[in-house]
């Protein structure tokens, strides 16, 4: 983790010039980039706890129809990577683009004058990002919304206080602390964020690297881009790690009493329709709009391209189940040192590292430094399950924590009275009993890493491609778009499997899935 | 006690999966490793007639040519690469002047034209491709196509032209060319005069062709082959091409060439040279031509697309610049245009 972040600094400050850095930084416009990149991530953030906070608020506390399968349909965005959301939505609403076309034809005009929609851009890129990445607020703010006492909120209501009022008052501040997780979670995505940007041609810092990567054989200036993009990644997750403090968990026992909705009244419908609308362009409208595209390729040229694909689907999948194993046995680890030993805070904080680096720029830095240092994992696919590990370590490590803290300790104490030792403790009683957990945290990285682009692309080794970077090479390269949906779909479908098993085990209320996602 | 079982099977999955993905490439085959910049979707013509013709397999790693370079220089010590395929000479002179080509032992060097080569042969074009105006006809009618370069910074094109970005080496080739002919300061004028008058930089080629194609942008600078895709792709296309800077005192259309080399200390150097040679053999060089609608340059090798305006080489005006040269001043392009024409 470390280490390719050592290289890169190492890179950008041996072979740059520092003089002309900021020279090149001028012309680049790189402070315009940071700024793009900010509005971006901040409109990302915001449009998402839009969505998240509405669609968690109407399907746990108010009376909307349909609140059930609200609750079961709003987290399932989840399951389609943001930038197969920007193929979708690139195809569907560019200037040039299927709704444009329909308004043209409907309203009687030429295209030119029916340009109503344009998704190149920020807006365009946040709205994209915003919609595939609400189910993280959504998950929080319901799980708290639901672990809540209504006791507060019926003591609003008794006090005079509007449906409005005890929202604004009373509610949101309960839910600060997901809130503020969620928040930060959107906004590290959007800012790291790769596949959509390119797609939706935003210029941010990933992208500016990503093209000078591949444009040139320049390392100084990706290094240097690079150190500057991780360094205020890190910061932001410093600043996150301070905001929310040091998290004890505790078995929430559920004393809580059964829920009164609250009655929306004339609300009621537009609630309904704000909902479906919100699962419709993060759910139906791209299933279909991939379905009808790659239907257009017939039965027979389909068939060719699966069996064509079937290596990199079999690569996707035995590189994400590696990666997922060794980062939850290297969680599993560090987790049960800092809840049973409370050492190894250190060591969760390094994982962050990994975390917070976006992943072209932990591409770049483990192709230097694998070949430097390790060259027998160079050029294998085993540096992709390094670098799945490397960027997902972390949220293994949240579900190890959470899966582990809430054990009682008190079956472990007793087998050790009983003269048993910790290995045997270990394996016998806290993994059998944890296990629920783990392997939500396993699904989770699982998923994670199957669906990875950025850094798959920089370090895959010649003749070894994922389904992730074969939708990207097709989607980017000569040929018709009916096979990237295709693709698309397969991913998906790959996808969903995991995702729909870690979602049943969140409608049956565990909580590691929460904090796991945080 | 199921738990543990289910992770000890999927922990056994993972090994088996393992020393399977180890094993896989020592098959027993030979075989032999490119990097190709060019498109896969466009080399796989040629790929699949060389292991159809002599029995070797091709692993292929596609990707844009800097970052291929930077995998070959990273490599130097290791080499894992046998061949490395470039879509203009600009990188394959770099990985030369770097010393991390092989040069060639003569055998297939002398059928290439000096002009279109390393002059010690350690990369030798294999096809070419033409700066070309792509417009749309339903935009633009044909008398109104501009016919140089350098119209198109008359307000008239404002906003109204589409390139790719200096990330596609075509790109850089095309100014590298310019800069050669006409210097320094003209290039620089002309790329400020093309911006301030609306340059549109795209991401690549093909988002260009569909663009023109689409109307969202009337003209097109990209490379001819282009044309010949979304053509092919869509035979509907209101598509018209221009071979810009024909007249008696203008620099000719410009001609970039795929390129092709060794690595030096490649591990399957024999599979390396019979690849290449394939690539230029009049077998192989025809399937570039015709599935992939590169421009011959070589004797013997008809063009395509003849009836749809495209030219072969020989029948136009070219820019008078070598590979060499214009290799030579690509990564002063880069340096100068960089941030300059990025989308």
């Amino acid at each position: 983790m470390v280490g390719p972040l050592a290289f890169l600094v190492w890179k950008a400050l041996g072979e740059g010039h520092p003089e002309e850095w900021w020279e090149q930084a001028r012309a680049l416009d790189v402070f315009d980039v940071l700024g793009r990149l900010l509005l971006l991530a901040s409109a990302t953030t915001l449009w998402a706890l839009l969505l998240g906070v509405s669609l968690a608020w109407l399907a746990v506390r108010s009376d909307v129809p349909g609140r059930q399968v609200l609750r079961w349909l709003a987290p399932l965005p989840l399951t389609i990577p943001p930038y197969i959301g920007a193929i979708v939505y690139q195809a569907l609403l560019s200037p040039r683009g299927t709704v444009n076309r329909w308004i043209a034809s409907a309203l009687g005009v030429p295209l030119e004058h029916a340009r109503v929609f344009d998704v190149y851009g920020v807006i365009g890129a946040a709205f994209v990002l915003g919609l595939f990445t609400y189910p993280y607020v959504f998950l929080l703010v319901s799980g708290a919304l639901e672990r809540s006492s209504p006791a507060l909120e019926e003591a609003g209501r008794t006090a005079g206080l509007t449906a409005g009022q005890v929202f604004r008052r009373v509610t949101l501040p309960l839910m600060r602390p997901a809130l503020l997780a969620a928040a930060l979670i959107v906004f590290l995505y959007g800012w790291a964020d790769f596949g959509v940007v390119s797609l939706l041609r935003v210029r941010t810092l990933t992208t500016l690297i990503y093209d000078y990567v591949q444009g040139t054989m320049d390392w100084a200036l990706p290094a240097a881009l690079s150190v500057v993009l991780a360094g205020i990644t890190l910061t932001v997750l410093l600043v996150q790690m301070r905001a929310l403090g040091r998290r004890a968990f505790t078995q929430i026992t559920s004393a809580a009493r059964p829920w009164r909705p609250v009655a929306l009244g004339p609300w009621r419908w537009p609630a309904a329709l704000w909902a479906g609308g919100v699962l419709s362009l993060g759910l139906a409208i791209p299933l279909l709009t991939l379905g009808v595209r790659a239907s257009g390729l017939g039965l027979r040229p389909l068939l060719a391209l699966l069996s064509t694909e079937a290596g990199p689907v079999v690569n996707s999948l035995w590189t994400a189940s590696a990666g997922a194993t060794l980062a939850l046995g290297l969680a599993v680890a560090a987790a049960w040192l800092e809840t049973r030993r409370g050492q190894g805070r250190r060591i969760t904080t390094v994982f962050q590292i990994g975390y917070a680096v976006p992943g072209t720029v932990l591409g770049l830095g483990m192709v230097g430094f694998f070949n430097a240092a390790l060259p027998w994992v160079y050029a294998s696919p085993l540096m992709l399950v390094a670098g799945y590990v490397a960027l997902y370590v972390t949220p293994a490590c949240q579900a190890a924590r959470a899966a582990l803290a809430q054990l009682h300790g008190s079956l472990e104490e007793a087998a050790s009275t009983l003269g048993r030792s910790q290995w045997w403790i270990f394996c016998r009683i806290t993994l059998p009993l944890a296990a629920p957990g783990l392997v939500s945290g396993w699904m989770l990285v699982f998923m994670l890493s199957m669906r990875e682009l950025a850094a798959t692309v920089i370090m895959r080794p010649p003749g070894f491609d994922t389904l992730a970077v074969r939708l990207w090479l097709y989607t980017v390269d000569v040929g018709p778009e009916a096979r990237a949906s295709a693709l698309a779909i397969l991913l998906v479908a790959l996808l969903a499997v995991p995702s729909l098993l870690l979602l049943r085990r969140w409608a049956r209320r565990d909580p590691t899935l929460s904090d796991a996602v945080t | 006690m199921t738990r543990v079982r289910f992770w000890l099977g999927g922990l056994a999955v993972l090994v088996v999966a393992l020393a399977w993905a180890r094993l896989e490439p020592s098959a027993g085959t030979e075989s032999v490793v490119v990097y190709s910049a060019r498109k896969e979707e466009l080399l796989k013509p040629v790929v699949d007639g060389f292991e159809r013709a002599s029995g070797i397999k091709v692993t292929l790693l596609s990707g844009k040519a800097g970052e291929l370079a930077r995998r070959i220089e990273t490599e130097r010590a290791n080499p894992r690469s046998d061949v490395f395929v470039g879509t203009t000479a600009g990188i394959s002179e770099l990985l030369r002047e770097r010393g991390l080509l092989e040069p060639p032992d003569g055998r297939s060097v002398e059928q290439i034209p000096a002009e279109f080569r390393a002059p010690d042969g350690s990369w030798i074009g294999v096809t070419g491709r033409a700066r070309v105006i792509i417009y749309n006809t339903a935009l633009v009618p044909a008398g109104e196509a501009p016919r140089s370069f350098f119209d198109l910074t008359d307000p008239k094109w404002r906003g109204k032209v589409a390139v790719a970005s200096i990330a596609e080496r075509t790109t850089v080739g095309h100014l590298a060319t310019i800069w050669k002919l006409r210097g320094e300061s003209f290039t620089r004028a002309f790329v400020t005069r093309l911006r301030a008058n609306g340059l549109k930089v795209l991401s690549n080629n093909t988002e260009v062709r569909k663009a023109v194609a689409g109307g969202e942008y009337p003209i097109g600078i990209t490379n001819h082959y282009y044309y010949l895709v979304q053509l092919h792709e869509s035979p509907q296309s209101p598509l018209g091409i221009v071979y810009p800077d024909q007249g008696p005192n203008e620099m000719g259309a410009p001609v970039q060439t795929i390129t092709a080399s060794i690595t030096r200390g490649a591990p399957h150097p024999e599979a390396a040279h019979r690849f290449m040679e394939y690539l230029i053999s009049p077998e192989g060089n025809r399937l570039l031509v015709v599935e992939s609608f590169e421009l011959p340059i070589l004797n013997g090798v008809a063009p395509v697309g003849l009836d749809r305006g495209i030219k072969p080489i020989g029948q136009f005006k070219r820019a008078h610049v070598t590979q060499l040269e214009s290799a030579e001043l690509e990564p002063t392009i880069e340096k100068a245009f960089g941030p300059l024409l990025v989308p």
